[in-house]
């Protein structure tokens, strides 16, 4: 009796024990996620996951989220995706995830697309380049294979008066002279694979020149044209006046920001409501003006990366300082407030931009004209890619291309971490390049 | 002198297993109170987790749902507990009795939490299996760890509450009380839907319960919640759970100077 | 008007327990009006009164569970709640019951780890009576069952001092006379008990000495027989065209009042006064003599004629 009257209470410390050890036990037994490996060491390709990665979708962050590719596919993106046993995994915690990037003006030849890819820039638009180029480019991207070129979509030959900007540089130039001139000429263009068509209106007045260049009812007939043909109508302009008058003829976009007078509230909600994008290349626009990017990005982004070609031209000088990057800015400014499309693109391989390197440039020059992180990086990704109707890239959501760039940090605080580059994939295949090392 | 020579802290430890032990046992005999606080939790997890999300894309709802209706699973053995339980004492004078014994105040007041604890503990571990085995969800070990860790350590603001209405309501009232926040607080806290699925007028309101908090806290180890800062809930949590407890000692002190 | 002083205190040495010029108030109610209570050691206390006289806030003043507001309260030399007196004493509270689903050996086996030296559960069961209700759940007793559970949680600790609150409040006369046996034996190891009861025949048959309290007022205190003596009197109930003063002054007469041309008379000594009357007035009618219940008792005490509604 005595031993039973005293036994609960000397019973109760190893009960308490016992049921504290069985609880650690059921913890310790518990199912735990397959190792993700850290940025760094090779990376997976074709299939594999990026996990508990903050991601920028093209549009706007969301935290914590998986990224599943799948045969160079996006297959999912979600918060703790079911995922295969044995699927190769990244951890992508303290990193930020996003489309690879769209420079949606350049200039291509040589060896500039292997020279974008490596900073991330998965895809170009290319806005003149031979047209024999273009076309010799064009089944990359559309085949999900291993590769060092970024992809290329191209305006191939320039609509331009004869001697008009654009026949410059060596590349022979079909030209025209009238509105008549106008369907043969976009016709010419859609056979020589151009991928939309682009209009120089262009007289040099700006920079105190004198250069032959389209008449008014010329350019207005090439717009029609190329609409006819289904196919979008860019400008160039260096001026606000031809700006609005090109708003006025329907073109689709402008793929520079003029730099002569800043834009009115009243006109920027014209371009607004008329749906007009502009492509405000403020990387040339800042070079042109004396005030290049270019000896921060050879201070922010892996040196052993950047080619001997890209150093130069980011080294090179405009002979004549035009215009003010205060107004364009300023410009660009009110056309994202009043809501018009911007998306970004550098000009390169202008003086003082390089090939693929600028875009990280470009895009804290959007950030400076107002443009939030998520709105900058949106010009770079999901917004170039609607704008020119692209529906195979630019975001990442299932069935898109598993085009992506990691970066290290948290890109929504410091858009400047774009410049961390911690991984590129191409059609879902690793990039190599110096920061891997 | 019948003082007793042990030390005192033993003493104190002693009483406290044994309150523990029968205030456990007392409450696992009593079906109304363990019929639902055990079954409640892991049936609507099997339910809505289990069944309803079975070969989804996403582990994202049997997770956080594992980190809500666990800490659902703590609220009931806590303010059922202190709630009605305490209520419950006072009224039959049970309390009033144990308050003539030489039985430490505060060994009475870690059996109750204790045993809400022991409760939690089993209706987490069920969890947790269900979690981890049925519906796929898999979580590094030492966020098994703090899931399990936050969720225990909520029985204490939650057992504030309890003590709160034991020490105000009549034992039928607090039934009430404590049904009603047991369901209104989970609700609106997100412990059954997820928050951000509520009306924003809900989410604003939330904030004022610390179930929410505590909540937040079990999400932000899975990076489910809605990303306000750990200082943000902790300093509410700690604000909440004073108030209470303010209550509670203004209730019984109007009860001794009945 | 002139209660019975509490015996001199040197009798037996300090007393036990005690209360010195206590009152109590409920908002506007005086429960207890500087009331002095002694309890001394070994003796079982009665304290008796009807409802609502103060004898529950009296004894849970000595508990410590209500707050003090004036006058003193001392067990054992302490303040009542002392963590040393209630290692001392027991207590069985008027209206209290344990959790339902635990059973009688469980909730002994619970009081008594609270004491350095508690009595052995069997002592404890057989004390109690209980020795086959031993598993049974509390919620399965009946009313007489629960009470000697609750009389033998106040043992649990061997104590010294024990409390008894009205113990046998709402049982049936069975139960109360087994009740009754049980604590009996509390004396026998030389245990003081204080016990609150409104029957009188319960403070006799249990008590050393009764003190009756009457709203809040300690109003006599004594031997079960001189207590008895003092209140087991005859009501005598007549028309008489005495007058009430002349009643009250005749030597018989305990406590005289009207009610309605109705004299009621208290007395221990029916006959001599009944003689006296018919001397003083021969045509007095109407008459009948009974025993008077303990309410008359009361009055009898307080010799507070004028309040009929007193002690309901």
């Amino acid at each position: 009796m005595t031993a039973a009257e005293r036994s609960p209470w000397r019973r109760d410390p190893w009960i308490a024990a016992a049921g504290i050890a069985a609880f650690v036990s059921l913890l310790m037994m518990l199912p735990v996620p397959e190792p993700a490996d850290p940025p760094g060491g090779p990376l997976p390709e074709t299939n594999f996951a990026v996990v508990n990665v903050t991601v920028f979708d093209g549009e706007e962050f969301r935290a914590h989220r998986d990224v599943w590719v799948e045969d160079g596919r996006i297959r999912a993106v979600g918060q703790r995706l079911a995922l295969p046993d044995g699927l190769p995994r990244v951890d992508g915690r303290g990193h930020t995830l996003l489309p690879g990037l769209i420079d949606a003006h350049t200039h291509t030849y040589g060896m500039v697309l292997n020279d974008s890819l490596r900073f991330g820039v998965t895809t170009v638009f290319d806005q003149f380049t031979a047209p024999s180029l273009a076309a010799q480019k064009r089944p990359a991207r559309e085949r999900l294979a291993r590769t060092d070129e970024a992809d290329l979509f191209s305006a191939g030959n320039v609509a331009t008066a004869p001697g008009g900007h654009g026949t410059q540089f060596g590349v022979p130039v079909e030209t025209l002279t009238s509105p008549e001139e106008a369907p043969a000429f976009v016709a010419a263009r859609r056979e020589e694979s151009s991928d939309w068509i682009k209009i120089i209106w262009e007289d040099g007045s700006t920079f105190g020149a004198d250069i032959p260049t389209l008449d008014r009812e010329t350019i207005a007939a090439v717009i029609e044209a190329a609409h006819a043909e289904d196919l979008l109508a860019v400008m160039h302009v260096s001026s606000l006046e031809h700006g609005l008058a090109a708003l006025e003829m329907g073109v689709d976009g402008l793929v520079h920001v003029w730099g002569d007078e800043v834009i009115s509230e009243a006109d920027a909600a014209r371009f607004a409501e008329a749906g007009v994008f502009v492509i405000p290349t403020l990387s040339v626009r800042l070079a042109a003006a004396g005030e290049s990017m270019g000896p921060e990005l050879l201070r922010d982004l892996h040196p052993e990366d950047v080619s001997d070609m890209q150093r130069q031209t980011l080294a090179q000088t405009f002979p004549r300082p035009a215009g003010t990057s205060e107004a364009s800015i300023e410009s660009v400014r009110r056309l994202h407030a009043a809501g018009v499309r911007i998306l970004a693109g550098t000009d390169a391989p202008n003086p003082g931009t390089g090939f693929g390197i600028s875009m990280h440039g470009e895009l804290r020059l959007l950030e400076r004209a107002g443009l939030s992180v998520a709105d900058a990086l949106a010009a770079a990704t999901g917004a170039a890619a609607d704008a020119f109707g692209i529906e195979d890239r630019g975001r990442l959501e299932r069935g898109r291309i598993a085009d992506l760039l990691l970066v290290a940090g948290d890109l929504e605080a410091d858009l400047s971490r774009s410049a961390e580059i911690a991984g590129v994939w191409k059609d879902g295949f690793p990039v190599e390049a110096a920061w891997a090392r | 002198m019948a003082a007793n020579t042990r030390p005192a802290l033993f003493w104190h430890l002693r009483i406290a297993l044994l309150e523990t032990r029968f205030q456990f046992l007392s409450s696992l005999r009593l079906p109304a109170f363990a019929i639902p606080t055990l079954l409640f939790p892991v049936f609507f997890y099997l339910f809505f987790a289990v069944v309803f999300q079975s070969g989804g894309p996403s582990l994202a709802a049997p997770t956080y749902m594992l980190a809500t209706y666990g800490v659902f699973g703590v609220l009931g053995p806590s303010i059922f507990g202190f709630g009605v339980g305490l209520a419950q004492e006072r009224d039959t004078g049970a309390l009033l009795l144990k308050r003539t014994t030489p039985m430490p105040a505060g060994a009475f007041l870690f059996a109750r939490v204790a045993t809400a604890a022991i409760f939690g503990a089993v209706v987490i571990g069920a969890l947790f299996l269900l979690a981890g085995f049925a519906a796929g969800v898999e979580l590094h070990r030492s966020q098994w760890f703090s899931l399990a860790g936050i969720i225990l350590a909520a029985v204490l603001p939650f057992s504030a509450i309890g003590l709160a209405i034991g020490a105000w309501a009549k034992q039928q009232a607090a039934v009430a009380v404590v049904n009603l926040v047991f369901i209104g607080m989970s609700l609106i806290s997100g412990l059954w839907v997820p928050i951000d699925m509520l009306p924003n007028v809900m989410q604003d309101i939330a904030i004022v319960f610390p179930a929410f908090h505590l909540g937040q806290l079990t999400l932000k180890v899975i990076d489910l919640d809605l990303g306000r800062p750990i200082w943000f809930h902790l300093v509410l949590l700690g604000g909440q759970t004073a108030v209470c407890l303010v209550a509670a000692a203004l209730g019984f002190r109007r009860f001794s100077g009945r | 008007m002139d209660p019975t002083p509490p015996a001199a205190a040197s009798e037996t040495g300090p007393p036990l327990a005690s209360l010195s010029g206590v009152s109590h108030r409920y908002g506007d109610v005086l429960a207890l009006d500087r009331l002095d209570l002694e309890v001394r050691k070994g003796e079982v206390l009665a304290v008796l009164g009807p409802n609502g006289a103060g004898k529950t806030t009296a004894v849970s003043l000595l508990l410590g569970t209500l707050t003090l507001q004036s006058g003193a309260a001392r067990v054992f030399g302490s303040v009542p709640d002392a963590a040393e007196v209630r290692r001392r004493r027991g207590a069985m509270l008027q209206v209290s019951g344990v959790p339902e689903t635990l059973t009688v050996a469980e909730h002994l086996a619970l009081f008594r780890a609270y004491y350095a030296a508690p009595l052995p559960t069997a002592r404890l069961l057989e004390m109690a009576g209980l020795q086959e209700l031993r598993d049974r759940r509390f919620g399965k007793l009946s009313g007489g069952q629960k009470q000697r559970v609750m009389f033998a949680l106040a043992l649990a600790g061997d104590p010294e001092l024990v409390f008894l609150d009205e113990p046998t409040a709402g049982l049936d006369l069975d139960g109360r006379r087994r009740l009754w046996d049980e604590i009996r034996g509390i004396k026998a190891a030389g245990r003081t008990a204080v016990l609150t009861t409104h029957y009188l025949e319960e403070a006799d048959a249990l008590a050393d000495r009764i003190v009756v309290i009457h709203r809040g007022r300690l109003i006599a205190a004594g031997s079960p027989e001189e207590i008895k003596s003092r209140t087991a009197g005859r009501v005598v109930r007549c028309v008489t065209s005495i007058g009430l003063e002349t009643v009250r002054a005749f030597p018989e007469t305990a406590s005289a009042e009207t009610r309605g041309q109705h004299f009621e008379i208290v007395t221990g000594a029916p006959e001599a006064l009944l003689r006296r009357m018919f001397q003083l007035d021969s045509g007095l009618s109407d008459l009948t003599v009974v025993g008077v219940g303990l309410e008359e008792a009361f009055l009898a005490l307080t010799g507070d004629g004028a309040d009929p509604e007193g002690g309901a």
